[in-house]
């Protein structure tokens, strides 16, 4: 596992958070990771739904499953993560 | 009795300007100190401060005044306020002693940059008693508080707040320091006593002050008004200075020293005096929302004074405007959140009533931010307490030094608004703050936020415990409800009624 | 992570609570109040090395002169602005009371032409000199290592406009009686080119851009003021009295109280920077440096006071006494 410091900025949450991810990780266990610091925290849970990631400013999220050390995502950057219906892509 | 009148002698006193022959003026005033935009030290001679007082009146006077606001607390001393008062007063006055008493001593080496190297002698004698205020304004606001260390150790923080990392004192450090500590005199002149104190100090002590009458704490009422009436006069120091600056074909560049004074200041007013006036102070002692304060200092007083002076508003004015909506609602959620890492014990502000006042004066808070407190409040209840503190840190916004964020619930618009600078990716709370660092990058580039410094490591161990090392708070002393979670009976007897809106 | 002792309140600041005794209200509003000193290597929340830092690592933070603790400095009159304007109150009541009763018995009007010439190029130009030492005071209370050693600069620098006041109004009373001496019109020529005060206007510019922290002390409170407050505030002051102007002689005397004070502390913080014995020796070399244009500031000035003939001598005496007296 390598630590890979990543800005969450989830939907419905008041703030940017420092998340450390694991690089060697996929996108979904990199979403479980920001929703660790939000859900049922300050946000609500939305059961049925799953956690798309995006960079900020795009509209196409990463594929859930991709390796994140396989993307482009580099330390620091700024990443939305947003409640989805799971069928849609 | 033949004493002359002031009006006979005070020219004189301030005709002290001269040439220097043995080193040079740029010598006696260098640039890095005086500042000036290049408008050279005779254009100066124009400067005329508009309040005018002496040496003997303001020993005089200042002698009376303490004496007033010395008497109401001896004689108020046995009132036990301190153990009557409603526990969200308290939060405010721990918050005010710790971000302000050293900020006020921070201002009186700023005043006394202006009483050397203000380039006007007017700027440099009213500048002299500006000094002696500032230095007034720094005992008065640790005598008070010292008076109950021994009661609880959080007052301590009115001394330690500025000397620790903790991060609500670099938020305020780097505010006092780009506004004035760090200033050249005539920067200071326009940053520090027109935009801050004409702009936000009179409305802070003036809103404090009638809270404090409001909750019957008279001897913080009376202090925080004595302390007010030096700041209106020392604050007229930076009008003069911007009329010869604009006379002299520097209005563009006036205008911009004005604009980031107004954009520094308005942060540190709005994550300590929004929270306190719409969720510390009780429901029963609120006369205005923070929004209205704001409405009627900000755009219908002190935007006065800019346009009177024939000053531009700000490129930004809309979205500053745009924010007494919403920030101090988002700092109130995170200074609550984060709540073991401050210095007093935030009031949570949320119970049915509140939210229905917080709803009225801000409508739609309940599908935002009530959203999160939702969340929350349903954890107090459950007794999940875990889930109300925090695990990570907030990304720090690398101008004001203040958690990023935004509206949160249905209307989320949280963003970073980055910038690259020589191969380093900046983090920015909105387009004001970096707007402000690309004014003068050179003043802001190598300064590491709370969080650079974590990720550069050094901060150790990288944990929570870790950071609450570095910040110097410690159980004791690092913040926790200030109610005790009392708030959150009204949810337990009636677990609905949170909807009530 | 093992949990941390729980704080518990203490009866002062935790930085005065390690003392065996309750602190005073100085302590308590004037102790450790700086902290742009907390780290040396970055004075402000701001980038390290923009302009105003790099001025203050240098001047400052690197000053020859250390010190491992200068918040121990502590000013040996405790002042605090609540007792500075109940002290100065007094004062004035007491300046403005002469001002008063010598203006009713018309002062001005018997003094002797040659005296009254004196006192426009002697005593009325001191204006300059007092706003020169207003602003230097006001450098080392922006520059100061500790917040003890500030407030005793702020409070020397309204002094100094104490003095200034003083100078501006018998200016305009002077004025009033003898218009055709110049008064209030040409204190700055003499200021500027009379042969008394070239001298001394050397001494103070060159002192006033003396930056390093530790030298504007000592080139304004160990040389610049004893020299002044020997020549123009003492020496002048007997010249006066000799020459009937009673008036001055007494206002002279009542700034001089204030002066006194200044000296005070001044022996306390070079007795706290002695504290580090390799100190002395930078000490010493300012004070060898700067000596040579104290002495011709003095003597220049002196030399018109003829009813004082040993006016600059014992004004030099003085100043090397409280050298000496400093173990300088
Ligand atoms: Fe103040
Ligand atoms: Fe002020």
């Amino acid at each position: 596992m390598s630590q890979l410091p990543i800005i969450s900025n989830f939907q419905g949450d008041f703030l940017l958070q420092l998340v450390l991810g694991d690089s060697e990780g996929t996108i979904n266990s990199l979403a479980e990771a920001a929703a660790y610091h939000s859900v049922g925290r300050r946000v609500a849970p939305q059961p049925g739904k799953v956690i798309r990631v995006r960079r900020q400013g795009e509209t196409g999220f990463y594929k859930p499953d991709a390796k994140v050390s396989d993307t482009d995502i580099k330390a620091m950057d700024c990443l939305e993560f947003v409640f989805s219906d799971p069928d849609k892509k | 009795m033949t004493i002359l009148d002031r009006s006979e002698w005070y020219d004189i006193a301030r005709e002290t300007n001269w040439t220097p022959t043995f080193v040079t003026e740029e010598e006696l005033f260098p640039e890095v100190m005086t500042g000036g935009l290049g408008v050279t030290r005779d254009k100066w001679e124009k400067y005329d401060e508009p309040y005018k007082t002496s040496y003997p009146e303001y020993v005089k006077i200042q002698r009376e005044k303490d004496a007033g606001a010395y008497s109401v607390k001896a004689a108020l001393e046995r009132n036990k306020l301190f153990e009557t008062a409603d526990p969200g007063w308290i939060s405010i006055l721990k918050s005010h002693y710790g971000g302000l008493a050293l900020g006020e001593y921070a201002a009186m080496s700023a005043e006394a940059r202006m009483t050397r190297f203000g380039p006007a002698p007017g700027m440099r004698n009213m500048a002299t008693f500006g000094m002696l205020d500032e230095n007034r304004h720094t005992q008065l606001q640790l005598y008070f508080p010292h008076e109950h260390c021994s009661k609880d150790r959080q007052f301590d923080w009115a001394v330690k707040a500025y000397h620790t990392n903790e991060w609500a004192a670099i938020a305020t450090r780097r505010m006092v320091d780009d506004l004035f500590l760090g200033r050249d005199a005539i920067s200071i002149a326009i940053m520090l006593t027109f935009a801050f104190e004409t702009g936000f100090t009179n409305m802070q002590f003036l809103g404090l002050s009638s809270d404090a009458a409001e909750v019957g704490d008279y001897t913080f009422s009376s202090l925080i008004s004595s302390i007010q009436t030096d700041e209106s006069r020392h604050a007229q120091i930076g009008g003069p200075a911007l009329e010869v600056l604009i006379a002299n074909g520097k209005k563009a560049e006036a205008e911009r020293m004005v604009y980031q004074g107004i954009a520094g200041a308005w942060r540190l007013f709005c994550v300590l005096t929004g929270p306190s006036m719409d969720y510390n102070t009780p429901l029963a002692h609120r006369k205005h929302s923070f929004k209205e304060f704001m409405q009627e200092w900000i755009i219908g007083q002190f935007e006065r004074s800019l346009i009177d002076l024939g000053l531009d508003l700000p490129w930004y004015w809309d979205k500053l405007v745009a924010e007494f909506d919403y920030m101090h609602h988002a700092y109130q959620l995170g200074l609550w959140y984060w709540r073991p890492t401050i210095w007093w014990n935030p009031a949570a502000g949320v119970t049915p009533d509140e939210r229905d006042w917080l709803e009225e004066k801000y409508p739609g808070w309940n599908d935002t931010f009530g959203k999160c407190w939702d969340v929350i409040i349903e954890n107090v209840v459950a007794g999940r307490m875990d889930k109300t503190y925090p695990e990570t840190l907030p990304i720090l916004c690398n101008m004001s030094q203040l958690p990023i964020c935004a509206i949160p619930g249905n209307g989320w618009n949280v963003k970073d608004y980055p910038l690259e600078y020589q191969g380093r990716t900046y983090h920015f709370n909105s387009e004001i703050d970096r707007w402000m660092f690309q004014q003068s990058p050179e003043r802001y580039r190598d300064h590491m936020s709370l969080v650079d410094r974590l990720l550069a490591g050094q901060i150790q161990p990288p944990d929570i415990g870790g950071i609450l090392k570095y910040m110097n708070i410690a159980p004791g002393e690092c913040g926790d409800d200030a109610h005790k979670y009392a708030w959150a009976d009204a949810y337990r007897v009636n677990p609905f009624s949170k909807s009530a809106a | 992570m093992t949990m941390p002792e729980i704080l518990k309140p203490l009866k002062t600041w935790e930085h005065l609570s390690g003392a065996r005794r309750k602190p005073s209200e100085y302590e308590i509003v004037s102790t450790n109040l700086h902290y742009s000193t907390d780290d040396q290597n970055s004075p402000f929340e701001l980038d390290p090395n923009f302009d105003i830092a790099l001025w203050f690592k240098k001047y400052r933070n690197e000053s020859p002169i250390k010190h491992p603790d200068w918040n121990s400095f502590r000013d040996p009159d405790e002042i605090v602005y609540r007792t500075y304007n109940l002290i100065q109150d007094g004062q004035e009541a007491y300046v403005f009371g002469l001002l008063d009763q010598f203006s009713d018995r018309e002062h001005d009007k018997a003094l002797s032409p040659s005296w009254v010439a004196l006192l426009g190029r002697l005593y009325t130009p001191n204006r300059y000199l007092f706003h020169s030492l207003q602003m230097h005071s006001a450098y080392i209370c922006q520059m100061a290592q500790a917040s003890t050693i500030s407030n005793c600069a702020t409070y020397q620098t309204a002094d100094h406009l104490r003095w200034l006041t003083h100078t501006a109004y018998r200016t305009a009373e002077l004025a009033k009686v003898h218009g055709a001496a110049g008064f209030g019109l040409n204190e700055k020529n003499r200021w500027l080119s009379d042969p008394a005060w070239l001298d001394i206007r050397e001494l103070v510019e060159k002192a006033l851009v003396a930056w390093d922290w530790a030298e504007s002390f000592v080139v304004l409170n160990l040389i610049v003021k004893p020299s002044i407050e020997g020549a123009t505030i003492r020496s002048l002051g007997e010249s006066a009295r000799r020459n009937g102007d009673t008036l001055l002689g007494l206002l002279s005397d009542a700034q001089l109280v204030d002066a006194s004070r200044h000296q005070k502390w001044s022996r306390a913080l070079v007795k706290k920077m002695l504290e580090q014995d390799e100190n002395r020796e930078q000490l010493r070399v300012w004070i060898r440096k700067w000596m040579p244009l104290a002495k011709a500031a003095i003597n220049s000035y002196c030399q018109y006071l003829v009813e004082v003939p040993d006016a600059a001598e014992r004004s030099i005496a003085t100043v090397e006494e409280f050298h000496a007296s400093l173990g300088l």
